[in-house]
C-alpha cells in the first residue's frame, strides 16, 4: 500500500521545463520587437516601426485629443498621456479644458522614438488678486475709481469701491508700497529668480531670453547639451494634413536583427529629434509676439518652456516650443499694462492698481 | 583503538568537518578564502553591472532586464507548478492512516532517539513540543527522548529540563537530559555543537546499554518549537521501510511556521509562509533538496561522519553534505510530504519582529557557507561523478545567486536605465515601454501569489474565537508584501551574509527567540 499522490516524476519536471523554456525563448523575441516600437501588421503580414508620444498637462480635468481622438482626461496622479504604437508621421494634439484655452500642437513622430511634449491650458477668465494703495482697518482693499480689468476677471480677494473714501480713514497698503517701487523701477528689473544679464536680458537654468533685432524677443539655450530641452534645434517635418504614413515595415527577421544588429544602432543612439552632437545647431527659437510690441518679457513662474509677454494688448504666456507653431494664450488683456514677474507671481499694473494673477495649478 | 575507526573514510579527512578557511593550511586554505569570496562578488558584480549597464549601455540593460522579467514569470509558473502539487500531496499524506499503512512491514525494531537542543525558550515552548510527541500515534515504548541544554544558558534552563523529565519522563523509554558544557575549545557555541554533544551522550548512555543496532535507531533533530503531527513518526517509519537505501538517507518534513501564525503580523505570516513554501517546491524535487531545520536521519549514517559539525552555523543543510561528502554522493534526502509545526517569528514589537526575522534570515542565508564547502570537496572527492559535481555545483550557485540578486534586479534596478540611462535612451520608445513591460509581467507573475494565497489559508491553524472571519481576508491579501519581503527579508540579509563571508567576518549562531 502505497500513498495514492505521488511525488512530481522527473519526467513530467523535465517535460514542464522544457515547455516553459520554449516559451521563453519564443515570447523573448516579440517583447523585445514589441518594447522597441514594432507592431505586427496583419494585412501586409510585416512588423511596422511605430514611435510614441508623451504629451504631459498641467490640469487635472484636462481631455487630451490624438489626431482628435480622446486618449485620456486627466487626474491627480495621470496628468499625462504616453501614446505608443503610433504611425510614424506628423499627429495633431489638443488638450483642452472647460473654461480654458485650448493648447494644439502638430508634433511629429519618429520611428523607435517618443515625441515628448507639454500643453499649458490658461483660464479664459483669468482670476486676479487686486492690491490698492489704500485698504480698510481689516485689511479689504479699497477701490476709488473703477477698473476694467475686474471687470473682465475674477477676484481673489475682498475689496470695496468707495469713490468718495477719504484716505484718512484707510490704511496705507504695504504690498502696494512695495510692488509699486519694483515697476518704478521697471526698465531694471529684477526678478530674483532670474539672473539679469543686461537691462532685458533674463537668464534662468541654462535657458536666456534676449531683445534681438526689430525688437523680437529670442530664447536661447546657453546650458549643457545634456540638458537642452527636446525642441531646440528639432528638424522640420510636414504638416499634419500633408504627412502621409512612412514606409517602415520590415519582416520579422529583418526587425529583430535590427533590433539586436549593433550596426543598425544609429536609428536608436541618433534619434532624429535629439541632437548629434556633431550637428551644427543654434538653439536660439524666436519667441511668436503676433505683431505686436513687447514691452516686457520674462519667464513664466517656475517653467523655462513659458515666456509671458507683455504687449499692447494685454499680457500673454507664450511657448518657446516652436515645433509646428508656439501656442500663444491670454494671460490678462488690457491696453498698456506694465508686467512684472517677481518671486514666482505675475503682477499687472493699470495705472491704478496692481493685480496679482493667480495660477491655480502647479506648472512644471 | 584508533577512534575514527567508525568514521567513513573520506570524513577521517581533517578537513572533513572545516568550517572556515582559517582552519585550513597552505594552497587548501588559499582556495578555501577564494571560494568564500566568490559568492559575494559574484551578487556584488551582478548588481553593480546592471547599475553600470543602465548608465554605459542601457539598450542592453533594458533588453536584459524584459529577458529578466519573462524569466521570472515563467520561474513562478515552475515554482507554483510544484508548490500546488506539493500541497495535494501534504494534504494526502495527512489525510492517510500511516499506521495502517505500516501494517505490512515488521519494524518492532527500529527505535527513536528524538533531540531538542534548547537555549532559553520558555517553558510553555518547550512543553507544548513534549506534549505533542507524546500525543503522537507511536508506540512511546520505542522512543527515547534527548532534551540537549546549554550549560551557557544558567540554571534557569537547567531547572525547566528538570521539570520536563519530571513531567514526560514515565511516559517515553527513557529521557535524558544533556548539558552542553560552554567554551568548549574548536567549538562555535549553537546547536551545531550542542546536538552533537547530546547525541554522543545519548549513545553511551541510552543505545549502547541497550545493544541497539544504529542502523536500526532514527535520530530526530528537532528545534525546541518543533510540534509534531500525530503520524509523523508513523510516516517516518514508513518512508524508511521503503527507502531504497534507507541508511543512506535523511528524511525531511515539510516546516510550517504555523504554531503562532494567530499572534503574529502580517509581515510576519509572509516571511513564514514563505519559507513554507519553498520547502515545499523543494519535496517535489529532491535533487536539489538539503535537509534543513528539524529533520530526521539513521544513527548509523550520523555516527559514520561524526555527527553534526560543531564549528559552524548551519548545521542543519550541512549535515546533508558532510553525508553526501562522506557517502561519494551516494546520499539521499527523502521528502517526507508531511508537515511538523513551527513558531513564526514573533516579537512584542514590530521593529523587534522585523529585526529578528532579519537576523534569522540572515543566519539561514548564511547557509551559503555550504557552497563553499561542497566545491572544496568536490575538488577533493574524485569518487564522486564529475556530472555530478557540475549538476549540484551550478544548482547551488544558482540557488544562492538569485537568492540576492533576483529581487533587487526585478523590483529596483529594473528602473535603472530609465533613471540612469541618458538622454538618447531616455527618448526611445524602449525606455517608455521598458516600466510598462516590466510592470504587466510582474502583474502576471502575482498570480503565483494567488495560488500561495489560498494555499496559506489552507494550513493555518484553526481560529481562535476572539478573531473574526475577516482575519482571513487580511491573511490572504498580506500576500501582495512579497516584493518587500523578498527584498527586505531574503536578499539583503542574503547580501549581508555572503558580503560578511567574502570579507571573513565569520558569523556566528544567533538563536531566534522563542515566545506564545
Amino acid at each position: 500500500m502505497t500513498p495514492q499522490i505521488k511525488p512530481l516524476s522527473y519526467r513530467h519536471r523535465n517535460f514542464f521545463f522544457y515547455a516553459l523554456a520554449s516559451a521563453f525563448f519564443l515570447s523573448l523575441p516579440f517583447l523585445f520587437l514589441y518594447a522597441t516600437g514594432y507592431r505586427f501588421n496583419p494585412f501586409d503580414n510585416q512588423f511596422v516601426s511605430t514611435g510614441g508620444l508623451y504629451v504631459a498637462a498641467e490640469r487635472t480635468g484636462a481631455q487630451i485629443y490624438i489626431d482628435d481622438e480622446l486618449v485620456r482626461e486627466t487626474r491627480v496622479f495621470r496628468r499625462a498621456f504616453y501614446a505608443q504604437g503610433l504611425e510614424a508621421t506628423t499627429h495633431k494634439v489638443h488638450v483642452q479644458k472647460e473654461g480654458h484655452h485650448t493648447w494644439v500642437k502638430e508634433l511629429p513622430v519618429y520611428p523607435h522614438l517618443v515625441t515628448e511634449a507639454q500643453s499649458f491650458n490658461l483660464p479664459i477668465i483669468p482670476t486676479v488678486k487686486v492690491i490698492t494703495p489704500w485698504r480698510t482697518g481689516s485689511g479689504v482693499a479699497v477701490l476709488t475709481s473703477s477698473s476694467t480689468i475686474l471687470a473682465s476677471s475674477e477676484s481673489s480677494n475682498q475689496y470695496l469701491f468707495e469713490p468718495r473714501a477719504s484716505t484718512s480713514t484707510l490704511e496705507v497698503d504695504p504690498e502696494f508700497a512695495s510692488l509699486i517701487e519694483l515697476f518704478k523701477s521697471a526698465t531694471t528689473s529684477k526678478a530674483t529668480t532670474t539672473l539679469e544679464v543686461a537691462t532685458s536680458t533674463k537668464e534662468w537654468r541654462g535657458v536666456r531670453l534676449f531683445e534681438g533685432l526689430n525688437k523680437d524677443v529670442f530664447a536661447s539655450f546657453v546650458g549643457p547639451y545634456e540638458q537642452m530641452p527636446y525642441y531646440y534645434c528639432a528638424e522640420t517635418f510636414p504638416p499634419y494634413d500633408a504627412s502621409t504614413s512612412t514606409s517602415n515595415t520590415l519582416t520579422a527577421s529583418a526587425a529583430m536583427s535590427e533590433v539586436v544588429n549593433p550596426d543598425q544602432e544609429d536609428e536608436l543612439v541618433l534619434p532624429v529629434q535629439s541632437v548629434s552632437p556633431n550637428k551644427i545647431c543654434e538653439p536660439v527659437i524666436k519667441i511668436d509676439r503676433a505683431n505686436e510690441e513687447v514691452s516686457y518679457f520674462d519667464f513664466f513662474p517656475n517653467s523655462t518652456d513659458l515666456v509671458v509677454l507683455s504687449q499692447e494688448s494685454g499680457i500673454y504666456v507664450v511657448e518657446i516650443d516652436d515645433r509646428a507653431w508656439q501656442n500663444r494664450q491670454p494671460m490678462l488683456l488690457a491696453k498698456d499694462l506694465k508686467t512684472i514677474v517677481y518671486n514666482g507671481a505675475v503682477y499687472a499694473y493699470d495705472g491704478n492698481y496692481i493685480y496679482q494673477i493667480i495660477i491655480t495649478q502647479n506648472w512644471f | 583503538m584508533d577512534e575514527k575507526t567508525h568514521l567513513l573514510p573520506y570524513a577521517r579527512r581533517t578537513d572533513f568537518h572545516v568550517g572556515r578557511a582559517t582552519e585550513l593550511k597552505g594552497g587548501d586554505k588559499f582556495l578555501y578564502r577564494v571560494l568564500e569570496i566568490v559568492p559575494g562578488v559574484a551578487s556584488w558584480a551582478t548588481l553593480l553591472g546592471v547599475l553600470a549597464a543602465s548608465v554605459y549601455l542601457p539598450f542592453l540593460a533594458a533588453y536584459f532586464i524584459i529577458a529578466f522579467a519573462i524569466y521570472w514569470v515563467l520561474k513562478t509558473a515552475f515554482l507554483s507548478y510544484h508548490l500546488r502539487h506539493n500541497w495535494k500531496r501534504l494534504r494526502h499524506h495527512m489525510s492517510i492512516n500511516w499506521g495502517e499503512m505500516l501494517e505490512r512491514f515488521e519494524y518492532e525494531h527500529v527505535h527513536h532517539l528524538v533531540i531538542f537542543p534548547f537555549y532559553n525558550e520558555p517553558l510553555a515552548v518547550v512543553d507544548s513540543t513534549l506534549a505533542s510527541l507524546a500525543k503522537t500515534n507511536y508506540d512511546k515504548s520505542r522512543m527515547m527522548v534527548v532534551l540537549a541544554g546549554e550549560e551557557k544558558a544558567g540554571s534557569e534552563a537547567q531547572d525547566i529540563a528538570t521539570a520536563m523529565k519530571e513531567k514526560y519522563g514515565s511516559i517515553f523509554a527513557d529521557f535524558l537530559v544533556t548539558i552542553h558544557p560552554k567554551n568548549v575549545p574548536g567549538e562555535m557555541a549553537g546547536k551545531g555543537s550542542n546536538v552533537s554533544y547530546a547525541i554522543e551522550e545519548a549513545r553511551v548512555k541510552l543505545l549502547d546499554p541497550r545493544q541497539l543496532d544504529y542502523g536500526q535507531v532514527l535520530v530526530s533533530n528537532f528545534d525546541v518549537d518543533t510540534v509534531l503531527y500525530p503520524d509523523y513518526f508513523n510516516c517516518l517509519v514508513w518512508h524508511f521501510m521503503t527507502a531504497e537505501r534507507p541508511l543512506k538517507s535523511s528524511y525531511q518534513p515539510v516546516p510550517l511556521f504555523n504554531n503562532n501564525l494567530w499572534q503574529a503580523g502580517s509581515l510576519s505570516r509572509v516571511v513564514a509562509m514563505s519559507s513554507t513554501f519553498w520547502e515545499m517546491v523543494q519535496q517535489e524535487r529532491p535533487e536539489r533538496m538539503a535537509t534543513f531545520s528539524s529533520h530526521s536521519v539513521s544513527f548509523q549514517a550520523l555516527y559514520e561522519v561524526n555527527y553534526w559539525q560543531r564549528n559552524m552555523v548551519s548545521e542543519d543543510s550541512r549535515i546533508y553534505w558532510n553525508l553526501m561528502m562522506a557517502n561519494n554522493g551516494e546520499y539521499d534526502v527523502i521528502p517526507l510530504s508531511y508537515p511538523v509545526s513551527m513558531d513564526a517569528n514573533v516579537a512584542p514589537t514590530l521593529f523587534g519582529t522585523i529585526k529578528n526575522i532579519y537576523k534569522q534570515h540572515r543566519r539561514w542565508t548564511y547557509g551559503v557557507e555550504n557552497f563553499v564547502y561542497i566545491v572544496y570537496h568536490f575538488t577533493k572527492n574524485k569518487n564522486i561523478s564529475l556530472r555530478k559535481r557540475i549538476r549540484v555545483t551550478l544548482q547551488q550557485a544558482e540557488g544562492y545567486w538569485s537568492l540576492v540578486t533576483n529581487p533587487i534586479m526585478l523590483f529596483v534596478l529594473g528602473w535603472a536605465p530609465i533613471f540612469l540611462g541618458g538622454r538618447v535612451f531616455h527618448e526611445t520608445v524602449l525606455s517608455y515601454n521598458l516600466p510598462i513591460v516590466v510592470r504587466n509581467l510582474l502583474i502576471l507573475a502575482m498570480f503565483g501569489l494567488v495560488i500561495s494565497a489560498i494555499i496559506s489559508l489552507s494550513l493555518v491553524p484553526e481560529r481562535p474565537k476572539h478573531r473574526s472571519r475577516f482575519s482571513y481576508v487580511v491573511m490572504a491579501l498580506q500576500w501582495i508584501l512579497v516584493p518587500v519581503t523578498m527584498i527586505i527579508f531574503s536578499a539583503i540579509p542574503g547580501l549581508d551574509a555572503q558580503t560578511r563571508l567574502m570579507f571573513g567576518r565569520y558569523m556566528g549562531f544567533w538563536v531566534t527567540p522563542k515566545s506564545r
